[in-house]
């Protein structure tokens, strides 16, 4: 669903991301570990289309990025770190912009209901986003990712700055993505969430991915020791 | 469709929920409406002035035939003023143009007219200076740098905050969505023109004609042409700072800077001293006639009006024939430089109109100008009808002034009256089709450079 | 206040100001924009003034080689006089374009100053003219806003700013030492060319360099150097109360455009409609209606000049006019000349009066503009205001009248009163007469005229300063 072939990308002398190989299956989450600028978001922003890769091939339902930018947004939704949205429009109204522009057509009960499922309070519907608080934002997006019906969703360092329940509830939202089929790339600095999360983690460092791990036979003490001897 | 429909009313409210465009748009009225007050007030002035004039006419004359009674009409002539007046056309409000510089009313006396021509309104040159305030001015000045505000960020600032990155992967039609950001903005400035020029044609009490729509339309399409240039801006792909930046500097050099220096290369590239020269040949051509034998001068009369040539002229004492019969040829002896001094005119009016092919600003002035004959051409209408009616008064009191009527037996009100101008409808084909040139090629660069730097992959992760 | 500190910062904003790449282009892009306007301008004003005194030169002769003529033939021969451009007149347009240029003065009339460039020009005038001043009063403050709008809240946007408070410097170091490193970079990109250009200019063009002109440079140039630190002192406080520096840039654009077009407009606007100045023909018909009260020497039966008249015959103990031993139209052309024109310069004074009021109403605005005020202070330092040019009709007036009275009084003892119109003076009556020469004014008039505009500049430096201390105390604008 989420594959990388031999993605490799450069700035001049540096390569930020470095003939990384990884698939990602429908319901699985990955989540990237590793520290900054060790390319993680390089890698996020190869699978969007946002830069051109400079070596390989990253593809989304089969699709190459590169290729065909334009028919990869059909299957793929992105959530950055600080979800920034029009802060003059309400939640409701934000969300019935984006899904429209994703050509979805939903009714009002229909929008609500989608941002009811990612634990949005009923009342901040109709206010407007710039009362927003950021774990509310997030919500917001989660919708719009989830409006879309996409079937890869692409994660940049979700839960940064999210405060412990909203982190909470934002795993337990992506573990039901992933259970309806969605295959879901995150990118985190938080062991333990990546741990709680993810099906698999890999840990990169300057550009190469150094080692996939499995989430479930590793415990929480052995990530991170590794990830520190990694990094 | 529907769907393309219901973005396009999202885009719109929360275009129109944003601070910047309420607060410009009241502004905007707010100034437009000051705008319509001293315009209103400033042609009110004039046309109290105007319909003041027969009245200063009718006891003017009655003065001077009162003074003149027991004297021949010779004598009496050299007295009266008689007074033209260039009424404004009703679209003059709209655009006051040079209407405060020129005079409107002008009275001339039956002497010499070449030094009569050019006196001046009184007026307060530092108010000259500061400039009008009408609706030209604020379709002219100020919508522009409201186009500014409200379009400098519409890309950018999505950019700056990351809505862009998740509107970006959220669709497919980026182009569609771009173009429909720009469509509202478009679409409500063409509104707020719309509505601000109703506004205008209501309080300054446009009629509802040709010249109306003429005024409307270079309106529009100079809305049209700043909006593209906006667009052609925010194409770069650049940050807000940087479209706002380059904006206001697009906007001084095309307001400020390049009419600044076309001014100044028109009154130095085509200077006129042949006004002051006028005036000097005129004031000689005529004195001199004093010293020289009356016959010439005669001579130089009767070319033109042979029928008094059976009056008698004596030869050595003052005849208020010799005296008009002078007072023409300073008129003829200042013909050549009068008429060099209306060809410069015309070559200044060509030169700015050659420039407005360049500045789309200039342009839509001069059109709105020449719409409103508020121009130098339309004030250069008046002063030759000022000459024609000279003429005519002359020619109205040359028999009496020959027989030698008593003042008394003469109707000094009996002239032919004075014919305005009239409005002299003229489509501005030229500046509509410069202005336009200029929004088409914006647009096209614009298109370019959109396809360019927002469709196609591009780094744009910054960091 | 810790001037170490101030001091450190000024150099640091100074190093950043002079290593940015947009400040150079910016830099050179109005340095070419100045150096044209003030070539063009030079080149215009010479190429004016040489003109004007082609047509002055001429008349002049025409004047002198006049032949034997009736006095009062010479009356209304009249004289034309050529108004010239001051020698700073190319730095600064001021009101030059929309004054008369040309008057033709004669007997008992009061003609209007004609010729102006406006008259002969077609709507782009009013766009403004591109002159040095301009460039120095619109586009600098501009460059300023260009430069200097991120000097705070970028710092506010980064996060710097926190750090640099941890810091021992204080809040109001920081912003005195940005205000100063930006003036200076300012003052160094300025100062010296517009010193250079006055004097230059000024000597190109008249010759020599007076002590005048040399005291009106220092202190046009000195008005400018305060006129760019009220600037500064604007942008570094609108800088400092932004959240970010887009903000501070959108709050600077919009009061430069409010500072530029909008005050000045409206305050203009304002005054002409306080003070309700009459146009030509309400002028006119009021000194009419009280010339026919005062006495009309046309009217034969004019109370006055009855009076007059048997006044005289007394005096000589004569019964007739004839009889007199001066002529006696000279002597009604003489008392009329006075009467006409103490009545016209009673109204026009009135006028001017009115003009002044107006035009105070912009000088007040200086307070809340400095736009106003230095527009104010250049035009009055480089002669080309309002008072200059009053003083240019009051002059050529004076010179009208007291010619006029000449002229009458050679009419008076020279010419018969019989057969008066057949009889001629020599041609050296006239030729002793001086000719017209403008005396500019005074630069201590000039200076009384700016004070208040001047009064406001120093003014916004100072609230400026008090703008800046009252900022660094309020906690909220450190966020």
């Amino acid at each position: 669903m989420i594959e990388a072939k031999n993605l490799t990308k450069r700035y001049g002398n540096h390569t930020a991301v470095n003939q990384l190989d990884l698939l990602i299956q429908p319901g699985e989450v990955f989540a990237l570990l590793g520290q900054n600028g060790a390319g993680k978001t390089t890698t996020i922003n190869l699978f969007l289309g946002f830069t051109e890769p400079s070596e390989g091939v990253a593809l989304i339902n089969g699709l190459s990025v590169a290729d065909q930018p334009q028919e990869i947004k059909r299957y793929l939704a992105y959530i950055p770190e600080t979800v920034m949205l029009y802060p003059n429009l309400t939640g409701i109204e934000n969300l019935a912009y984006f899904s429209s522009l994703a050509d979805f057509a939903y009714t009002p009960e229909e929008l609500g209901s989608l941002l009811s499922a990612t634990g949005l309070q009923t009342q901040a519907f109709n206010q407007r986003l710039s009362a927003y608080s950021k774990g509310m934002r997030q919500k917001v997006g989660i919708a719009i990712a989830v409006a879309k019906k996409a079937k890869a969703l692409l994660l940049d360092e979700p839960t940064s700055g999210l405060d412990p329940k909203a982190s909470s509830e934002f795993s337990e939202i992506i573990q039901t993505r992933a259970a309806n089929g969605t295959a879901i790339l995150m990118t985190t600095h938080d062991i333990f969430r990546a741990k709680e999360v993810a099906s698999r983690i890999g840990i990169m460092k300057e550009g190469v991915l150094q080692s996939i791990l499995d989430a479930d036979t590793i415990s929480a003490n052995e990530l991170e020791s590794l990830y520190l001897k990694t990094v | 469709m529907k769907r393309y429909r219901s973005v396009l009313l999202l885009e719109l409210r929360n275009f129109l929920r944003s601070k910047t465009v309420q607060m410009g748009t009241i502004g905007v009225l707010a100034f437009a409406f000051y705008s319509f007050l001293h315009a209103n007030q400033v042609i009110d002035q004039q046309e109290q002035t105007i319909t003041s004039v027969p009245s200063v006419q009718k006891n003017h004359l009655q003065q001077v035939v009162t003074h003149g009674t027991g004297k021949v009409a010779g004598t009496t002539a050299y007295y009266p003023f008689f007074y033209t007046v260039n009424p404004p056309a009703p679209w003059a409000r709209f655009a006051l143009g040079q209407r405060d510089i020129y005079p409107y009313t002008l009275k001339v006396k039956m002497l010499a007219i070449e030094g009569q021509l050019y006196d001046s309104e009184l007026t307060n040159p530092l108010t000259l200076l500061a400039g009008n305030l009408d609706a030209a001015f604020v379709f002219l000045f100020l919508l522009p740098l409201l186009i500014i505000a409200l379009t400098y960020n519409v890309i950018s600032e999505e950019q700056e905050t990351g809505v862009w990155n998740i509107l970006h992967t959220s669709t497919t039609h980026v182009g569609q969505t771009v173009a429909g950001k720009l469509l509202v903005r478009l679409g409500v400035l063409l509104l707020l023109t719309f509505a601000v020029f109703t506004a205008a044609c209501l309080s300054l009490q446009l009629p509802f004609t040709g010249p109306t729509f003429q005024l409307l339309l270079v309106v529009l399409i100079y809305v049209l042409f700043w909006f593209t240039m906006a667009a052609l801006i925010v194409s770069f792909g650049k940050r807000s700072s940087f479209n706002a930046t380059a904006l206001i500097c697009v906007w001084i050099f095309l307001t400020i800077l390049l009419p600044g220096i076309a001014t100044i290369v028109v009154s130095s590239s085509v200077p006129v001293p042949e006004a002051s020269e006028t005036a000097i040949r005129q004031r000689e051509g005529y004195h001199a006639k004093w010293d020289q034998p009356k016959k010439a001068t005669m001579e130089k009369f009767y070319a033109v009006y042979p029928q008094y040539r059976h009056y008698p002229i004596p030869d050595h004492t003052f005849s208020p024939g010799w005296y008009y019969a002078m007072q023409f040829s300073g008129d003829l002896d200042s013909k050549h430089a009068s008429e060099q001094l209306f060809e410069k005119l015309s070559q200044r009016q060509s030169l700015s109109e050659t420039m407005s092919w360049f500045n789309p600003v200039i342009a839509a002035q001069q059109a709105l100008n020449k719409v409103a004959n508020t121009d130098l051409e339309s004030h250069v209408r008046y002063l030759q009808s000022v000459k024609a009616h000279h003429r005519q008064i002359r020619e109205y009191f040359y028999p009496h002034i020959f027989e030698d009527t008593p003042t008394e037996h003469l109707d000094w009100a009996g002239y032919p009256p004075y014919q305005p101008v009239g409005y002299v409808s003229e489509f501005p084909a030229a500046g509509i089709l410069a202005i336009l040139g200029w929004s088409f090629a914006c647009l096209a660069l614009a298109f370019v450079l959109f396809k360019r730097n927002f469709l196609t992959i591009k780094n744009l992760s910054h960091d | 206040m810790h001037l170490h500190y101030i001091k450190l910062i000024a150099r640091q904003e100074w190093n950043a100001i002079f290593r940015g790449r947009n400040t150079r282009i910016l830099y050179f892009s109005l340095l070419a924009v100045s150096l044209l306007a003030m070539i063009t301008g030079w080149q215009y004003v010479g190429k004016f003034n040489r003109q004007q005194a082609t047509a002055h030169q001429q008349v002049y002769d025409q004047w002198m080689s006049q032949p034997d003529r009736h006095p009062h033939r010479v009356a209304h021969y009249g004289y034309l006089v050529f108004r010239e451009k001051s020698p700073l007149s190319f730095f600064d347009f001021g009101l030059d374009s929309y004054v008369g240029n040309a008057v033709f003065l004669e007997a008992h009339r009061q003609n209007t100053i004609n010729l102006s460039e406006a008259s002969f020009s077609n709507g782009m005038l009013r766009f403004g003219e591109l002159s040095m001043a301009l460039v120095l009063q619109l586009l600098v403050p501009l460059l300023i806003i260009f430069i200097g709008f991120p000097t705070i809240a970028g710092l506010k946007q980064n996060g710097v700013l926190k750090i640099l408070l941890c810091q021992r410097a204080s809040y109001f170091d920081l912003l005195v030492g940005k205000t100063a490193g930006l003036t200076a970079a300012i003052w160094i990109l300025f100062l010296p060319l517009i010193l250079i250009s006055l004097f230059v200019g000024s000597f190109f063009l008249s010759g020599k360099i007076g002590v005048d002109n040399t005291l009106r440079i220092l202190i046009i140039v000195s008005s400018y150097a305060v006129y760019f630190l009220s600037i500064v002192l604007l942008v570094v406080g609108v800088s400092a109360v932004s959240r970010s520096a887009k903000q501070a840039l959108m709050a600077l654009v919009f009061g430069w455009i409010l500072f530029i077009i909008i005050i000045p407009k409206s305050a203009q606007t304002l005054g002409s409609r306080l003070y309700e100045a009459p146009n030509k023909i309400a002028f006119e018909q009021a000194i009419e209606a009280e010339m026919s009260q005062q006495g009309d020497s046309h009217n034969p039966n004019d109370p006055h000049f009855a009076q007059l008249k048997a006044d005289l015959l007394k005096k000589y103990g004569v019964d007739s006019v004839q009889a007199l031993p001066l002529n006696y139209g000279a002597f009604v052309m003489k008392e009329s000349e006075t009467i006409t024109s103490t009545l016209f310069n009673k109204h026009f004074d009135r006028l001017i009066g009115t003009y002044r009021s107006q035009n105070a109403v912009s000088t007040a605005f200086g307070f809340a503009d400095p736009f106003l005020a230095i527009r104010n202070l250049s035009m009055n330092l480089s002669g080309t205001d309002f008072d200059s040019f009053t003083a240019f009709q009051q002059q050529t007036e004076r010179y009208r009248y007291e010619k006029s009275q000449r002229l009458n009084e050679i009419h008076l003892t020279q010419i018969q009163y019989r057969n008066d119109s057949q009889q001629k003076v020599g041609a050296d009556h006239w030729q002793r007469m001086p000719d017209f020469t403008f005396q500019p004014l005074s630069i201590a008039a000039n200076l009384s005229a700016a004070g208040i505009s001047l009064a406001a500049l120093v003014c916004w430096v100072l609230a400026g300063f008090g703008a800046l201390y009252y900022i660094s105390t309020k906690r909220h604008f450190q966020l």
